[in-house]
């Protein structure tokens, strides 16, 4: 879903989606607080979702996704183009789910987040969702490593390229958390 | 409860995440609009840093800034010290290279509400200092901010950056950081006045040039400006105008690279607009074929295709188009070659554009080759060695056996590479082409670690009849520098490969200019008439200049030309009388001048293949060759025109950037013509791309 917008590859044929979001980047980095506006509220539900998955609480969700928007709004014009917009956007992302989740706050308010979902779903089988929770409460408690790699390869479907880009280390270190986690979790699932 | 389901993880993707709801989604959007605007005031205060633009400034700003913390701490001395500094600074900034060229413009006006914030601060902090006032405005200043006068460093930190304002800068800073006036900041009025007369305006000018923030702080390093991507480029001044009667003489090597304009296609197209030192022209214009009339014989390997017609951009001044097609010898006349490929294996070029299209590429080559050619690979860095031994290009299944064989990882060590592909294609000379071609990303750990010992090394090795050529992959290691240095070095080209059609580009269409030299060491020099033109500038070719003695000297070396390449230099010329600059007003009086209404005249010495004494083939410029119109020029002039066009306005030149890119991508279609291999259709894409990114206007 996020993949037209990594530059990673050599095509040729330029995504017009990712022309639109890097001529937006730029123009906010050159002061126009509009093309700012658009870029955040184009981002927002991937940064909302993606801090859903790392805490597994809207309250907290929505909270990371405000620091996230805040410090994007910050850190825009530092953007060196690196990496692609998106990635960077991921880095940012975890990083403060990362700091929210060290922080404590809100802690033991896991349960929320189950009582969330249900509702959500085609009224799943009690077995189904009590699995289908143990999962996610079990990749959540995953070393940090393993459970960033498992969430951006399964959940935010990423390939392992682009996990490795966001995580900021190479790809086979991506393939090795993920083996990781699977063997932590062999006993769990 | 745990089933045998092949891998539970997959269920991650599936679960539903709640929507967030509006109004969290609005406050986020409104707080970071919030940061957004703050950010944006603190960068109008503060140092810049960030982006590609002007970048080089940035440390100077920087140091200035710490002088202003001191200044802080120790008001009175540092008062002193900055009437002391900055006029030293300014000197020691304008006197280097560092100065940006860049018109003196704007930001005067600005200029008085600087003096008008500026004014009741000097009021304020008159007490601390032994500034002379009035004892009424000092009694005044006390009444009003006595208490906050005695501890100067906390309440004032916040406007700390203030003092050392370039004005363009200081202007808008002083109208938004003022509201809780910092009240002791001793230096600030005179300082702020002696940035008023000692700011030069080019550093308004590039302070403008440098919109971008703070947060992440990249240190720079004097010269070399920090590229967004990783790779490097050398700097170099753009070409300026001539004044025809000062210096008729323009000379310089022609160059056949095309690296510059892959480079920059691919930049665009990932939404990033190229570093001005990235974007070559000669090089952009260059890339693309030509239709020039071939050559008669391989004795005389190229003629000149001369043609004058009006400069798009500039009404004033007509383009001198010189074009040169290489001779195209029969496939039997081909020499055989003997190729050697020094590949470069490190971890980095795991990547699906750099070893992986190097190896579809490389199959694309071994069709063009003929049974009397041989190939050998070597690799070097990660896995070093001899990965095959020198082949008769037809073993198809050999060669492509020990391709696939190639893997990149490992370390960087272990690295002999380049004498060992040296001594493999001596083995195997032949009398026809020998050359190496170095393949990598940016790596060039190829044994020899002192890069001028390698450009010696390889400058040897041309004169035994060795030539290098280097294929450039990837990005964000690219080291462009170097790999233009080294193939110049070894009379090869230098090309970078971003994706499978440019492979195609280079190793199938354009092979014989790849492999196959028809003439070396070429040199252009022309004369320009200051009875007819009193300014020309060469567009481009700035990397390339030859000085006017080196023409005719043999030992200097120049670019060599390959079977079927065609070169284009472009001047633009501006006719007697429409000059930009006035003339002397005690001049010479024109002596000389020849009672002739030729433009210029054109000379260009080559030396055949493996010849040691050159070739000359002059050609005078008359008004034969002037059209009326680019569009009677032709689609070659045209196109070639919008090529240059093009690159000057990505550059940001002083020159033709006047030039909407919408008016770029008219002449460039307009000289469309049959373009066979799609190039200039994509060229047309390019322009687009780069009007998306730098909108016209801003």
């Amino acid at each position: 879903m996020q993949a037209q917008l990594v530059g990673l590859t050599a095509a040729s044929i330029p995504d017009p989606t990712a022309a639109l979001t890097e001529a937006l980047v730029r123009r906010a980095q050159n002061g126009d607080g509009d093309a700012f506006a658009q870029l955040i509220e184009d981002q927002y539900d991937r940064i909302y979702r993606t801090a859903w998955r790392w805490c597994g609480n809207a309250h907290d969700a929505e909270d990371i996704a405000q620091d996230v928007c805040v410090r994007l709004g910050d850190a825009i014009r530092g953007f060196d183009g690196r990496s692609a917009f998106s990635s960077w956007v991921y880095r940012i992302t975890l990083n403060m789910a990362r700091d929210w989740q060290r922080a404590g706050r809100r802690r033991g308010a896991h349960a929320d987040a189950y009582a969330e979902v249900i509702p959500t779903e085609e009224a799943p089988s009690q077995e189904d969702a009590a699995t289908n929770r143990q999962l996610w409460s079990a990749v959540r408690s995953l070393p940090e490593k393993q459970r960033d790699a498992v969430l951006l390869v399964y959940a935010e479907e990423l390939n392992h390229a682009q996990a490795a880009e966001i995580m900021g280390i190479k790809e086979a270190t991506v393939s090795f958390h993920v083996h990781e986690a699977r063997k932590t979790l062999r006993g769990l699932l | 409860m745990t089933d045998h389901r092949p891998d539970p993880f997959e269920k991650l993707g599936q679960s539903p995440v709640p929507p967030p709801r509006s109004g969290a989604k609005a406050a986020a959007l409104a707080a970071a609009r919030a940061a957004y605007a703050e950010a944006e005031t603190k960068k109008v205060a503060g140092p810049t840093k960030g982006t590609a633009r002007g970048r080089r400034l940035m440390s100077i700003t920087s140091i200035f800034k710490g002088f202003s913390i001191m200044d802080m701490r120790i008001p009175v001395g540092t008062a002193a010290i900055a009437l002391l500094v900055l006029p030293l600074g300014y000197q020691l900034y304008s006197s280097t290279s560092m100065t940006p060229v860049m018109p003196p413009v704007t930001t005067q006006v600005e200029a008085p509400a600087v003096e008008a914030h500026a004014q009741p601060e000097a009021v304020a902090t008159t007490p601390a200092k032994p500034v002379t006032t009035t004892p009424t405005e000092e009694q005044r200043a006390i009444g009003t901010v006595e208490d906050t006068a005695t501890a100067p460093v906390d309440s004032g930190a916040p406007a700390a950056p203030e003092p050392m304002l370039m004005e363009s800068e200081a202007a808008p800073a002083a109208d938004m950081a003022v509201p809780p006036p910092p009240p002791s900041v001793a230096p600030m009025p005179s300082v702020i006045q002696q940035n008023q007369s000692f700011a030069p305006s080019p550093l308004g000018g590039a302070a403008r040039q440098a919109p971008s923030s703070s947060t992440e702080s990249y240190e720079m390093s004097g010269g070399m400006a920090v590229e967004p991507s990783g790779d490097e480029f050398s700097s170099f001044d753009e070409q300026r105008l001539k004044v025809a009667a000062d210096e008729p003489v323009s000379t310089f090597s022609i160059d056949v690279d095309t690296a510059s304009y892959s480079y920059a296609r691919r930049m665009l197209e990932d939404g990033y607009v190229p570093e001005p030192d990235a974007v070559r022209i000669e090089e952009l214009i260059n890339y693309f074929p030509y239709d020039y009339p071939p050559a008669p014989s391989a004795e005389v390997p190229f003629q000149p295709t001369l043609k004058v017609f009006p400069t798009p951009w500039n009404e004033k001044t007509q383009i001198l188009s010189i074009g040169i097609k290489g001779y195209v010898p029969p496939a039997e006349a081909i020499a055989p070659s003997n190729l050697v490929f020094l590949i470069d294996t490190s971890g980095s070029m795991d990547e699906p554009d750099k070893l992986p299209l190097l190896k579809r590429a490389f199959a694309l080559l071994l069709d063009q080759l003929s049974a009397d050619d041989t190939v050998s690979i070597v690799t070097y860095a990660g896995s070093a060695g001899v990965a095959l031994e020198p082949t008769s290009a037809s073993d198809k299944a050999k060669v492509l056996a020990a391709l696939d064989q190639l893997g990149a990882g490992g370390s960087t060590s272990g690295a002999e590479g380049i004498e060992l592909a040296y001594r493999l294609a001596e083995q195997g000379k032949k009398d026809g082409t020998n050359r190496v071609i170095l393949a990598t990303d940016g790596d060039f750990n190829v044994g020899i670690d002192d890069p001028d010992a390698l450009k010696q090394f390889i400058a040897k090795k041309r004169q035994s009849g060795i030539s290098l050529s280097v294929l450039g992959f990837g990005q964000g290691n690219l080291d462009d520098a170097t790999m233009q240095a080294l193939a110049q070095d070894g009379n090869g080209n230098a090309s970078y490969v971003s994706n499978f059609a440019e492979a195609k580009k280079v190793l199938v269409e354009e092979v014989g200019g790849t492999l196959h030299t028809i003439a070396q060491d070429v040199k252009i020099q022309v004369e320009f008439n200051p009875a007819v033109v009193s300014e020309y500038r060469l567009i481009g070719y700035e990397t390339r200049h030859l000085n006017r003695e080196d023409f005719n000297n043999d030992a200097v070396d120049a670019g060599d030309i390959g079977a079927g390449h065609t070169v284009t230099a472009l001047y633009e010329i501006t006719p007697v009388g429409e000059g930009q600059v006035d003339p002397l007003r005690y001049g010479t009086a024109n002596a000389t001048t020849p009672a002739t209404d030729e433009i210029a005249f054109l000379k260009m010495r080559y030396k055949l293949p493996g010849e040691s004494v050159s070739q000359l083939i002059e050609q005078p410029v008359t008004a034969d060759v002037t059209y009326e119109d680019i569009a009677q020029a032709g689609v070659d002039a045209q196109f070639a025109t919008a090529v240059a066009a093009f690159g000057q306005k990505l550059k940001g030149s002083a020159y033709g950037s006047d030039m909407t890119w919408d008016e770029i991508e008219a002449l460039a279609k307009a000289g469309r013509g049959a373009d066979e291999g799609g190039y200039r259709a994509e060229f047309v894409r390019l322009v687009e791309d780069a009007a998306l990114l730098e909108p016209d206007g801003e």
